[in-house]
Order: structure tokens, then sequence, then C-alpha cells
């Protein structure tokens, strides 16, 4: 033994201030007790402002909060009557910026045009970047908890069919109504609805505008009342493509419980030590001011293992501030670029970077290095900038998160996050709304990069994301 | 009614976990908040806890743990802050000894630096080191002789021939 660094130790170890107050214990234990018998706990990725101190929480709660799924239930009879919908498998989400087209006029089904004569259910198609999205519209009024965006994931255009089945109900005075809407690629020719009891029901197909260019056909149908059932893509010879389940209100329970057995098996298997080293690298390329939308930036790629260390892929663009013009593309395209992380010991460092960036951000970079950090899922905060905008008093804030566990995640592990804005003195600015993410569940998209506008006669500072995780962190 | 056996656990081990703490993080304040939450924890789960053979080892790994979440965050925190404000100039070095160990063990790589303190500061035998730290009691000793000599090298140990015991 080393007695001489064990007294040491023991002679250099602080002494609380007083002793502990069991009442103080008790209560910090409710309070824990509390925040974690809902479905989440709210977790602050970052803050640090120097007198105002850590914004750091481990328990704390937001009021009021809905999680992830959109399942926020909304009734009532008002003067002219609207139906309210209740999305299952759609998402509760603001559309991408761009363009929308209207691709369908009135939904198809014997009940509609009964209740609904005068007023056109319509089928909205948003051309976002990296995405489309299918939004459904009573009337004129877009229905917010029906929107399903693709992004990124399975493509129609290969599947035929993909994962785009959005079913949603809906109620008004007291009657209830089904109707599923989605996308299909080029080689499906029919549709059907095949319930576990009745006739199969065929799903008419409408295309997009050929302006928009969107390859893919989409839908949107009344049901008949069902438990269960499968759409059902078929081609020009009645030959199955694919299928998906559909779960109507006779299933709700099993598909819950199926996706929380989903969602257990991929919070017990452990991170992998590529995603912790992709998670390190975007947080390096982040530091040095290379995830800023308003200039240089490198978009995330891809990471592969090479030789004892990984080598992680990244797009150089330039990006123009806003304001944009109509279809002026924000960020071109500058080239390839590359971190090479190696692991020491228990740290990650980087070994290398090659691609576009100034002297200063290299030296950034490669002084990056930081500990292996244990296996968790969430999201990250790794950059964010600021830009004037387009009043005095407007100002356009980016900030980049990065999702820390493994991907693919299962397709009901969203998260909400919210992100609050700080002055260079500590004063809170705002706090901006609840933003829906999925985990995701391609490569390329694991760091994602939000961008919004305030308006604030304070210089921005800092900014703080909380999240919300679709389930309990481990500790 | 509180369980009387839960108080005096709390009582009894809060200096220690304010110490252990204190000594991981280099911050007697944040060593204090910890030490509260990992008792809170504690308080919570002692109808299991308190059925362990060691509910001072589990607590003690849950303040480690918790001192690792904050730590992580605050590298990110600090490294935020380097890009917006510029970095300060050097703090000259506290005269203090007993600050200066601490910033010392703090500056130690998590796994040397919990290897040392549940060894020297916590008095655990090498095979409970080993097993608290999920590793085998070679690679237990193999952190620890790293540690000291990095503490060695700064002047903390001055004993030449560092000897770990294998019991």
């Amino acid at each position: 033994m080393s007695p001489d660094l064990r007294s040491l130790l023991h002679a250099a170890a602080p002494q609380p201030h007083e002793q502990v107050d069991a009442r103080v214990i008790a209560r910090r234990a409710r309070r824990i007790t509390m925040t974690r018998a809902g479905t989440a706990v709210a977790t602050v990725l970052a803050v640090a402002i120097g007198g105002v101190g850590l914004a750091s929480s481990l328990g704390e709660r937001r009021p009021a909060d809905v999680v992830g799924e959109g399942r926020e239930k909304r009734t009532g009879i008002r003067p002219q009557p609207r139906p309210t919908v209740e999305t299952h498998q759609g998402e509760g989400r603001k559309p991408p910026p761009g363009p929308r087209y209207e691709v369908v006029s009135g939904v198809h089904g014997d009940d509609w045009a009964r209740k609904w004569r005068s007023k056109a259910w319509r089928l909205l198609v948003w051309a976002g970047r990296g995405s489309d999205c299918v939004q459904l519209a009573y009337d004129d009024t877009p229905l917010n908890h029906s929107l399903w965006c693709s992004h990124g994931r399975e493509d129609p255009r290969k599947t035929g069919l993909g994962s785009s089945t959005s079913f949603f109900t809906g109620s008004e005075d007291g009657d209830e109504f089904w109707f599923v809407a989605g996308q299909v690629g080029p080689r499906v020719a029919e549709l059907e609805l095949r319930p576990d009891a009745g006739q199969p029901v065929s799903i008419p197909l409408h295309a997009a505008p050929a302006k928009v260019d969107v390859p893919y056909r989409y839908y949107a149908a009344t049901l008949p009342r069902f438990d269960l059932a499968y759409v059902v893509a078929l081609d020009e010879d009645g030959n199955e493509l694919e299928r998906k389940r559909v779960c109507g209100p006779g299933c709700q329970g099993e598909r819950e419980a199926s996706s929380a057995a989903e969602i257990q098996t991929y919070e017990a298997a452990p991170v992998d030590v590529a995603a912790k080293a992709a998670v390190f690298a975007s947080s390096v390329v982040g530091g040095a001011g290379l995830l800023d939308e308003f200039g240089r930036r490198w978009s995330y790629r891809g990471i592969s293992a090479e030789g004892s260390g990984f080598v992680v892929r990244f797009e150089a663009q330039r990006c123009t501030p806003p304001p944009y013009r109509p279809g002026q593309a924000r960020c071109k395209p500058l080239g390839p670029a590359r971190l090479f992380v190696g692991q020491d010991e228990d740290l990650f460092v980087v070994t290398g970077a090659a691609g576009p960036m100034s002297g200063a951000q290299r030296a950034a970079m490669l002084a990056g290095e930081e500990e292996v950090p244990a296996d968790r899922r969430g999201w990250r905060l790794v950059a964010w900038a600021f830009a004037r905008g387009r009043s005095d008093r407007a100002w356009n804030v980016t900030f980049a998160l990065t999702w820390t566990g493994n991907i693919p995640a299962p397709p009901d592990y969203g998260s909400t996050c919210w992100m609050s804005v700080y002055a260079r003195g500590g004063r809170l600015i705002t706090r901006g709304p609840d933003l829906p993410f999925d985990a995701p569940d391609e490569e390329a998209f694991r760091v994602n990069e939000l961008m919004t506008e305030i308006e604030t006669d304070l210089e921005p500072g800092y900014v703080g994301v909380g999240c919300e995780p679709p389930v309990e962190q481990r500790q | 009614m509180t369980d009387p056996g839960l108080v005096d656990f709390c009582k009894a081990q809060y200096p220690r976990l304010v110490g252990l703490l204190g000594l991981y993080c280099g911050d007697r304040g944040v060593a204090e908040e910890l030490a509260q939450e990992t008792l809170a924890r504690v308080w919570r789960k002692w109808p299991k806890v308190h059925h362990l053979d060691r509910p001072d080892a589990w607590a003690q790994r849950v303040a480690i743990n918790l001192a690792n979440s904050h730590l992580r965050r605050r590298v990110a925190e600090r490294k935020a802050r380097t890009r917006i404000v510029p970095p300060r100039h050097a703090e000259l070095p506290a005269v203090d000894v007993a600050i200066t160990v601490r910033q010392a063990v703090a500056a130690l790589p998590r796994r040397q630096r919990e290897a040392v303190l549940f060894h020297y500061y916590l008095d655990l035998p090498l095979t409970e080191v080993a097993e608290s730290m999920g590793t085998t009691v070679s690679g237990a000793k193999s952190l620890l002789h790293r540690a000291v000599g990095r503490l060695r090298s700064g002047g903390y140990v001055t004993d030449p021939k560092e000897v770990v015991d294998v019991t």
C-alpha cells in the first residue's frame, strides 16, 4: 500500500458543510418518484451561463407534457361541426417548410358524402427538404395530428408500400370514423384493405401533381370498423407485393405491448462503440463551428471502422443564411470531409481531419478528446449559431442535436425537445415550443439540425435544449 | 413511518459520499449536491437496497454514476462556452495542498480516478474494486499502477516503491 497516498486522500477529502437532513432527502426521493410516474424524465442537455449556473436537472418535469405519440384527444361540438382526429399511427408534427400541393379532393367513402356534403377532405403533399409529408385537411384546415412524413425511412420506390401507412380515427357528435392514408411506389397497381372480418375494400390511388416531381401516389380512404386489418399492395397481375398491418380499435393494446417490447429490446442492447464515436465526432465538429447552417458546415453522413479507429464521413457544404428566395438551395456541396477518431484507453481522440476548414477549425478539432461515455440513448446538443434576421429584432437560431444511441431505433422511439435561448448575460430570452423528433433510423440522420427565428431586443448568447425521451433513462 | 435504519444509513454515508465525490469531481458544492441525490435514490429504493450485502457499496456506485453524468455535462458545457467566450487566462495554482490533491485526483482519467478512490479512500480490497468497476483484479491493479504513477509525477506520492495489496 501507499500510506502517503491514503493519508493524503483522507486529508484532502472535503467534509460537508453540515450534516444531512433526512427530511430533505425524503423530499428529493418523493420528487424523483413523481417525475418518473409519467412516461418520461426530462433531461436538459446543455446550458452553461456564467452567473446563472447550470440549468441541469436530474428529474425536472415540465407541466402538462404530451409525449411523442400524438395521442392528445380533442373532442367537442362546435357551431360549425368540425371532425377531430386522433392519430394512432401518424404523428403530430408540423409539416416541413416547402410548397404544399393538393393531391386529392374528397376522401372516398360512403359515409363522408352523407355527413359532410358541403365540405371537402383534401390530402395535401408537402414536398419538403429531405422528406415528403402527407397531411389530411378538412375544408381548408390541415389537421395537425394527421401529418405523416417519410423523413428518409423505407423508400416506397423500393418496397412498393414502405412504412407509409397511417391510420386515423376521428369523431364528431359521438360518431366515430376511421380512415387510412399513405404513399405507395410505382410498382403498386392496386391497394386493398383486408379486415379481419368482412370483405376486402379497394383503396383508390392518386398521383401527385407532376410539377412536384414526387414519385409516389397517395391514398386516403375511409374504412369500415375493424379490429385488425392489412393494407395490401398488389402489382398489375394481382400478386401481393407487400402488406402492412393496421391496428384498429380492437388491437391497440396488442400494438402498444408489441411497441413496448421492441423499445425494451432496443434499450437493453448495449450502445455500439461506433455510435459513441459518431457522437464524439459530431461534438468535435460542432465545437469547431462546422455545424453552422449560416456558413460552412460539415453534414454528417456516416461512420465506419478503419484499423483500430473510425472514419467519420461528412459532406462539406456552404450554406446561405436566411432569408431565402423561393426555390433557392440553402446549402451547396463543397465536397467530402472526414474526421479520424481513435481510442486511447478510455478516451476518444481525434487523429486526423480532412476537408474544407480553416486552420483554427482544424486545430480545434485535432485537440478534441473525450471520455468514452456509458451507454445512453437521447439527444445531445452539439452546436448552435445565431445570425441576424430580417428585422432589427429578428435573429435566426440554428442548433444541432445528435442521437447518442444505436440506430436504427424502433419506429415509435420518438422524443420531444424544446429549445431555450439565453442572452449573453444569462437572461432567458425565449423558450420555444415542443419540437417532436424521431430517433433516426438511418445513418445520415444521427445529427438533427434545426433552425428557427426569434425576436428580441437582447443579443442571444447561448442555446439550451431539453428533451423528453420516450422511455425512462437509465442512470 | 421512515425506517430508522434508513435515517442512520444516510447520516453515516453522507460525509463519506461527500468526501468521495469531492475528490472525484474536485468541488465540494457539487459533491454535496450529488451526495444528496444519491441518498434520495437510496431512500427510494431502500426496501431492496437494505437487503444487499453492501448497501454502502451500492450507494457509492450510484454516486459515481451521478458524478460521471455531471462531468459529462460539464465537458459539453465547457466546450460550448469556449466557442462563444474567449478563454480566460490560466488561474494561479492553489496554495492549499488539499485543494491541489483534489485537483490532481480529479484530473485523472475516469477509470483511474475511480480505482484510486475505491482502493485508497474507501479502503476497498482489490477484489471489491474490480467487482465495483466491472473489471478483473489485474485490470484494477493496472489502473492503480497508472494512476499512482501520474500522481507520483505530480509529487503526491513519495514512497518510491508503490506496492498494491492483493487482499
